[in-house]
């Protein structure tokens, strides 16, 4: 036991790469559960390293500590691995969010002709995932985080639909120019400070607030990474192409939970622990947050493809984590990293409940679909957990997460909270009109019979949905178990007090125990006067639905999704003109118009003539000759 | 521990707040029939409403779906029994003050309103569907004021705490005469969501017929209009609170008037301005509303906000006046004043054209 213990960091990252390159050698009917094994394997792993640390470490607040375990020493780059406070609670979490997503897929995938990749590119993507976080040298760090881009490119290939290699070399594209940009920054590192070790620069780095040109252009650069990976704007243009054609498990994990984990941490570990950012800083960051939340979920308000949505509302999620991170306080930050592991949990929930639709339907065209409640109940209410936790509804987690981000916003710039109250709002309306147009309204006919899904993608679904309500009504053991941590690795501590049952910070309070025990009260009283109401009544004959006198209404009468919110698009027509036409894929444009034509340069030299390539291959020979018998 | 549970259950909780919405609602319509002319119902009616409705059958249509259908008006009475453990009603420290802050309160009443959009999407009747999208609509357009109105005071005394807004307007004065532009931006977005004229689009009796609750019927139908009622003296005290100076003791004279004689007095006051605004207005479309409030209200609400931000002073008034230009501007624009510059055209057009038919029959002749 101990054993597994002291090993545990190396473990965990080595468990799903085994596992994924040994998946293809089982059946399809096995490979499913195989995977499934191994990525309970590694979470129990991941929760094992997350109690000894808290228990070796308490959970008091203490300075910043670091454990590395260093093995095997290569050139100039250590394997060495960083166990702190900021990467065990997100490998413990990063492990438990890709054992459900492979719980899902055993079921979901069945409709897939062959799952022989996709579960060694599951593995391999949590395996590296975790890897990246538990790093402690950037160019280790940097290998692992290109092999998920790369997994998450061989995911959305394996999906069903027209656009899907053009959406996985979108997402490469992107994702790995914005990679470039953070090796660029991490070189600038090592020449300021000759070192890739990250304790070692945060030494010396972190000690004093970012100034100069130099050290500012490498943290700009530091910062375009992440953003493209966890898809803030204006990088974010592959994420709702990759959700409509991607398989849905592979969706929900990663866009949706891995990647922003990854590309958040590593936001909080350049901010925060590599360097020590200004006030300048904390209000460019967080206007970059609060622009993605808005546009983004002005984007998904008008959207009718169900999967394109929840990835609008993805990109929009992490304005929220990016604004809290970048606000500086403490209370943003533990803000901005909780709703991270929130928005992992209910997001993760949505895109299984779109996907579990689509698997029993066939469709993710909103406009198509309805009424289908009373034949998916389960679904149709994790569903609605989710949806009322993403819209920050108590006493559901993510209003926690967002209330510790909207008090810090009050304390420091109150304009960022009254953007990011009324995205919340903007939210609401956009899951109302995804379950109206799901679950509720006129069910077509061609659905009557349509069945719950497979019970591992409702235990599955059940597990989020479990998780958004006890991390509501008991906050207090994610912020103490999960977060504090976190916040000790960057110095600082919860400035949340922890009086039993409520949150203090020192402007407001939010107790999720007696507001939960209300609500639950009140629940109970209306109930017992429905019961009263119902006494002596007997069943009468079932009622038609009331048209005014008119027949029953036909499907076509029907508040379709397409037109849920027609004042809102006619208000804004001109912004949603100009999105529809691609307009933010300026970037993207920009950056392939320049490689192709970079790329053209060079291609006349392909001329295909055989004397032409021996005559160049003769000329730099003769100048190599000359050059090694001691020329110039 | 007693003290709280006979505090939620009667006062100033749950019986309290139904016996005093019952009341609010009838001074509603009371003054609304006055202003129409009319005699107006009983004191009692409507507590005589709630005990035909409780008395009736439940009609569930087929389309419905069962569970949310029965449980949306449950939700709505759940969370405006407990927000109202957050206002100050009996004294200027609401009942939970440990428990809940302006925030908490604020996405209780989007919780009521998100209930009743609920019910009228699963009640399967287009109607309904329809009143929920248009109640969706006007929450969106109703909630960007709301927030900035609500955050003015929150700002100018640094506090999220409820009982700590209303001890400082008994030392400062009311935020109402400090703050007016974000009272009437208060006001106005409070008229929206309590879904009266001219905002009433979600329940447009004329249009789609009583919209969100057309399937509702029975105690269920009972419980929602016991909910809204609730929420009338709810919201109002909430309005009260954070601007009228909320439930304090006045001395008049040498007779203390006890605190909560005081909030009801001011909330009285308060539900016959939106009563009287909703007697002599008619009804507008939802996006008509949706422009309203995000080009007119919000920039009214800014203007107090930016002035309790307390920025640089030419920083201040630099923002207040593009705002008001952008206000006029709006209403200039929606109100069709553009006849003006159609009118100052012709007349342009007409001197020029007399002066040079002068010009030509002085010519001709």
């Amino acid at each position: 036991m101990s054993a597994i213990i002291q090993y545990s960091p190396i473990l965990v990252i080595a468990i799903p790469i085994i596992a994924a390159l040994i998946a293809p050698f089982f059946t399809e009917k096995t490979r499913g559960w195989f995977a499934f094994l191994a990525g309970a394997a590694t979470s129990v792993v991941a929760s094992l390293m997350l109690l000894s640390y808290l228990h070796v470490k308490g959970i008091a607040s203490i300075p910043m500590a670091e454990n590395v375990f260093s093995w095997a020493p290569m050139i100039y780059t250590q394997f060495s691995l960083l166990v702190d406070g900021l990467s065990v609670p997100m490998v413990f979490f990063a492990a438990f969010v890709g054992t459900v997503a492979l719980l899902y897929s055993i079921s979901y995938m069945s409709k897939y002709k062959s799952t022989r990749s996709f579960y060694s590119l599951m593995l391999l993507s949590i395996g590296t995932a975790i890897g990246a976080l538990l790093s402690a040298n950037l160019i280790l760090f940097v290998v692992f985080w290109k092999i998920v881009g790369v997994t998450l490119y061989g995911l959305i290939n394996l999906g069903k639909g027209e656009g899907k290699e053009k959406a996985a070399w979108k997402s490469l594209m992107i994702v790995t120019s914005a990679d470039y940009a953070m090796i660029i920054g991490i070189i600038v590192i090592f020449l300021v400070t000759g070192t890739f070790y990250m304790p070692a620069i945060a030494k010396t780095l972190g000690a004093s607030p970012v100034g100069g040109y130099l050290l500012g252009a490498a943290l700009a650069l530091l910062i375009i990474g992440p953003v493209a990976k966890a898809a803030g704007i204006p990088l974010h243009t592959w994420l709702p192409e990759a959700a409509a054609v991607a398989p849905t498990p592979a969706i929900g994990m990663l866009p949706a939970a891995i990647e922003k984990l990854m590309g958040i941490y590593l936001l909080t570990r350049v901010c925060y622990y590599l360097f020590t950012i200004t006030a300048a800083w904390n209000i460019a960051i967080a206007t970059l947050g609060a622009i993605t939340m808005f546009v983004a979920v002005m984007m998904a308000l008008v959207q009718d493809d169900l999967k394109k949505l929840l990835a609008f509302h993805a990109v929009s999620q992490v304005g929220y984590m990016i604004l809290g991170v970048g606000l500086g306080i403490p209370l943003a930050i533990a803000g901005g990293l909780f709703h991270l592991i929130n928005n992992a949990t209910f997001k993760m929930g949505l895109f299984f409940g779109g996907g579990a639709v689509q698997y029993r339907t066939g469709t993710k065209d909103l406009n198509k679909l309805g009424g289908l409640a009373r034949n998916m109940p389960l679904t149709a209410l994790f569903f609605i957990i989710a949806s009322l936790s993403i819209s920050g509804i108590p006493p559901f987690n993510g209003f926690v997460s967002k209330w510790m981000i909207y008090s810090a916003a009050i304390q420091t710039y109150p304009v960022f909270a009254i953007i990011a109250m009324i995205v919340s709002a903007l939210t609401l309306a956009s899951f109302i009109k995804l379950i109206h147009s799901m679950f509720y309204g006129p069910r077509p006919k061609e659905y009557k019979d349509v069945k719950e899904v497979p019970k591992t993608m409702t235990i599955a679904m059940g597990i989020l949905a479990f998780v958004c309500v006890f991390f509501g009504i008991f906050p207090q053991i994610p912020l103490n178990y999960l977060i504090l941590p976190c916040l000790n690795a960057i110095g600082m501590t919860l400035p949340i007090g922890n009086v039993p049952g409520s949150l203090f910070t020192n402007i407001g309070a939010w107790g999720p125990t007696p507001a939960t025990l209300m609500l639950l009260v009140g629940l109970l009283i209306g109930a017992v006067i429905y019961a009263l109401s119902r006494v002596g009544i007997t069943k009468g004959e079932p009622a038609t639905t009331y048209m005014g006198g008119e027949d029953s209404p036909s499907e076509e009468i029907s508040v379709t999704s397409h037109h849920f919110y027609y004042p809102v698009k006619q208000t804004f027509k001109t912004p949603y003109n100009i999105a529809k036409k691609g307009g933010f894929d300026i970037i993207y444009r920009t950056i392939v118009n320049a490689i192709v034509a970079f790329t053209q340069l060079f291609r006349r030299t392909h001329t295909g003539t055989l004397t032409t390539y021996i005559s160049w291959l003769i000329i730099f020979l003769g100048i190599a000759c000359y050059l090694a018998l001691g020329g110039i | 521990m007693i003290y709280e549970i006979l505090a939620f259950f009667i006062y100033p909780g749950l019986l309290f707040t139904a016996v005093i919405g019952m009341f609010f609602e009838w001074i509603a319509r009371k003054t609304t029939a006055k202003f129409q002319h009319r005699v107006g119902p009983p004191l009692l009616q409507p507590f005589y409403d709630f005990v035909k409705l409780i008395s009736k059958d439940i009609i569930i249509p087929q389309a419905a779906s069962r569970s949310m259908f029965v449980i949306a008006p449950l939700i709505s009475l759940a969370a405006v029994a407990t927000v109202v453990m957050f206002i100050p009603i009996a004294g200027p420290q609401p009942v939970f003050g440990f428990a809940g802050d302006i925030i908490v309160i604020f996405y209780l009443f989007v919780m009521m309103a998100m209930a009743t959009i609920l019910a009228g999407s699963s009640s399967g009747n287009p109607f309904g569907a329809v009143g929920a999208s248009r109640e969706m609509t006007l929450l969106l357009s109703l909630e960007l004021p709301l927030i900035v109105a609500v955050l003015v005071p929150v700002i100018a005394i640094g506090s999220l705490n409820m009982g700590q807004i209303v001890t400082s307007q008994m030392a400062g004065g009311m935020f109402a005469l400090q703050y007016p532009f974000a009272a009437i931006a208060f006001i106005l977005a409070m008229q929206a969501d309590l879904g009266k004229l001219p905002f009433d689009q979600a329940e447009a009796e004329t249009e789609i017929v009583d919209g969100v609750f057309v399937e509702y019927s029975g105690g269920l139908l009972g419980i929602s209009r016991l909910a809204y009622d609730m929420k009338l003296f709810a919201m109002i005290s909430f309005c009260v609170a954070m601007f009228f100076g909320g439930a304090v003791p006045i001395v008049v004279a040498g007779i203390t008037i006890p605190a909560v004689i005081t909030l009801l007095i001011k909330a009285a006051i308060i539900l016959v301005v939106v009563v009287a605004i909703a007697g002599i207005t008619a009804r507008v479309r939802v996006g008509q509303a949706f422009k309203f409030f995000w080009a007119v209200v919000t920039p009214l609400a800014l203007i107090d906000l930016v002035r309790a931000l307390g920025l640089n002073i030419y920083l201040t008034y630099g923002i207040i006046a593009v705002l008001v230009a952008f206000i006029l501007f709006y209403v200039f624009k929606a109100t069709k004043y553009r006849g003006i510059t159609k009118a100052i055209r012709r007349a342009i057009d007409f001197t020029v054209r007399a002066y040079t038919k002068k010009e030509a029959e002085s010519k001709g002749e």
